[in-house]
């Protein structure tokens, strides 16, 4: 019999393997080329608006599953919120 | 262009194709019951009972026959308890597993049934093995079904519902070979001899008992399984396998990908059917005449999350490619509807092979939502004899078969014949002669390029158009099938 690897969707996600995608979240966001990212202030601006967000749990937005560092630095980014925040 | 002959017997009558086979499966995972099917009474976005119309609208057109709910991994770690009675008293706990999100236990058993009764369909409730008890299963089971007095059934009726719910599939665990409990075959089999005795028929309800069975290609599981419960104590037994082409780390991307990966996961999906028939066979030993069936409860393509997004959540983008291997999935469970008895893509939405995406107030049908639509005409009809002298070609260097194909006939005589090709540069030409009195084809197809998909921005890149590539003359049925393409044809 061969040998089997069990594969399920929870004992894949360890809470290491969380904290290493988080850590390449930032190097991400880092390699967005500077023409596709907003100004500074446009991205401070949005980020604090999220705070202010309700949606807004560990990072992340309730209403599409992203993290908000992420998704406010792209000036094709939205917030997906029904009553848009930014 | 390659010329491929067959044959179509709608004489020969091979099974009936259960509605069952394309249900879907909803985890308290990420955004799937959450935002995806839940807002909650109070969102602004439109809903019934806090179930989300677009969404609810959606899957009731695709005639969604089953679902699959609370999990999954969360199965075992479920306690129905928690999800019952005023809302603000029910418990409230981090989802550590998932990214950190609040799990506030307001979408519980009785908006379950609502969501099953708003869409139409019957609920699959997987119980909790790994982490619960036999008293914790046995009452939950008696508080949906018990018509009468009873401690479980007051309380239902003080929680609103004074009329038992029909329950009639009910999985004892879930993987509990892995986040189930990590358990031996030998113990889990014995546990659930246990468990099952205690889940009982009350009123004119019978459950459909279905035990926890084997990963993939686990065939020891399902023989030490079923070595234990024999042909007497299960209805069904469980299989998961998902397409994960290239294994964990080589996954790849849901929308960035080459040739290769696109045969990669196809010869990876085909893999499935080998399993299917090793499984059976051993069932088979201890189940001579197949009393005991097969439910592909989770199964469909898992790829890395879309950039930017919690890994945990496991969201993923659907192009054509999906679309494909639901494709050839969905022919493959047909081809096998004598024993297999229902199976479920993982997740309907938001989750990893998802039928829907939805962000904030937006939706996307994704291509694999339109293969379901395509397919739905299959749901209680019969599978016919259906063969094609399917040439193999080496693409990228992996062996695939060119064509898939299966065939049912409905009640109302109707010929149903759904075809892909899974080449991406070759069209084929089927030519097929149809034993039977028809006289007339009509055709639905979806296609493009490999990696297109459908997007918040836009949302009608895959969508299925008409088909005017066959044709039926004399009895013999003509079929230009363009490269990735997948065909519905209805022909009576």
């Amino acid at each position: 019999m061969e040998k089997q690897i069990h594969f399920c969707r929870k004992c894949a996600w360890t809470r290491k393997m969380l904290e290493k995608e988080l850590l390449k979240l930032q190097d991400y966001i880092d390699n967005i080329p500077a023409e596709e990212k907003v100004a500074e202030e446009e991205y401070e601006r949005r980020l604090l608006l999220c705070d202010k967000c309700k949606e807004l749990r560990g990072g992340l937005c309730g209403q599409c599953g992203c993290y908000v560092a992420v998704r406010a630095v792209r000036k094709t980014g939205y917030c997906p919120h029904i009553r848009a925040k930014w | 262009m390659r010329k491929v002959e067959g044959l179509i017997n709608t004489k020969r009558k091979l099974g009936k194709i259960n509605k069952e086979i394309y249900g879907h499966f909803s985890e308290h995972l990420g955004r799937c019951i959450y935002e995806g099917i839940y807002v909650g009474e109070d969102s602004e976005i439109p809903n019934t009972n806090g179930m989300r119309n677009d969404v609810v609208e959606a899957l009731k057109n695709l005639e969604l026959p089953v679902l699959r709910w609370p999990g999954g991994c969360f199965a075992d770690e479920y306690h129905w308890m928690d999800g019952i009675g005023p809302k603000e008293k029910r418990k409230r706990m981090i989802n550590t597993h998932w990214g950190g999100v609040v799990e506030d236990n307001s979408f519980g058993t009785h908006e379950f049934f609502e969501l099953c009764s708003q869409i139409g369909c019957e609920p699959y409730i997987n119980g909790n093995v790994g982490s619960g008890s036999v008293r914790e299963m046995s009452e939950w089971i008696e508080y949906m079904t018990f018509d009468g007095e009873s401690p479980m059934a007051n309380l239902r009726a003080e929680n609103g519902r004074k009329e038992p719910w029909k329950v009639k599939y009910f999985g004892v665990g879930n993987e509990n070979w892995g986040c189930g409990g990590n358990m031996t075959p030998e113990y889990y089999a014995n546990l659930y001899r246990r468990y099952q005795t205690y889940c009982r028929n009350y009123g004119n309800n019978t459950l459909y008992k279905i035990a926890c069975g084997p990963d993939a290609g686990d065939y020891a599981w399902t023989d030490k399984l079923m070595s234990i419960i024999g042909d007497k104590y299960a209805d069904a037994i469980s299989m998961h396998y998902y397409t994960v082409p290239g294994g964990w780390e080589e996954k790849g991307a849901a929308t960035q990908f080459d040739e290769k990966k696109y045969y990669e996961t196809i010869e990876a999906t085909l893999r499935i059917e080998e399993m299917i028939d090793r499984h059976l066979e051993i069932m088979g030993k201890y189940d001579p005449e197949h009393k005991v069936k097969l439910i592909v409860d989770e199964w469909g393509t898992w790829f890395k999350v879309e950039e930017g997004t919690n890994p945990g959540f496991l969201y993923q983008q659907n192009t054509m490619r999906d679309a494909m291997v639901a494709a050839l999935n969905l022919n493959i469970f047909n081809r096998h509807c004598d024993r297999i008895a229902m199976a479920n893509i993982a997740q309907v939405v938001n989750v990893l092979q998802a039928v829907i995406l939805t962000e904030g107030a937006k939706i996307v049908k994704t291509p694999t939502y339109y293969v379901f639509e395509m397919y739905k005409r299959h749901q209680n009809s019969t599978l016919v004899d259906c063969y094609f002298d399917v040439p193999t070609e080496t693409c990228e260097g992996f062996e695939i078969p060119l064509v898939s194909s299966s065939a049912s006939v409905n009640e109302a005589g109707e010929l149903t014949i759904t075809l892909a090709n899974t080449s991406l540069s070759e069209e084929i030409e089927l030519s097929t002669i149809v034993v039977g009195d028809y006289s007339k084809v009509d055709g639905t197809i979806l296609t493009g390029k490999m990696d297109d998909f459908n997007s918040f921005e836009k949302d009608d890149v895959v969508k299925p158009t008409v088909f005017a590539g066959a044709d039926l003359a004399d009895g013999t049925l003509s079929v230009k099938l363009p490269p990735c393409s997948i065909v519905t044809l209805v022909v009576c």
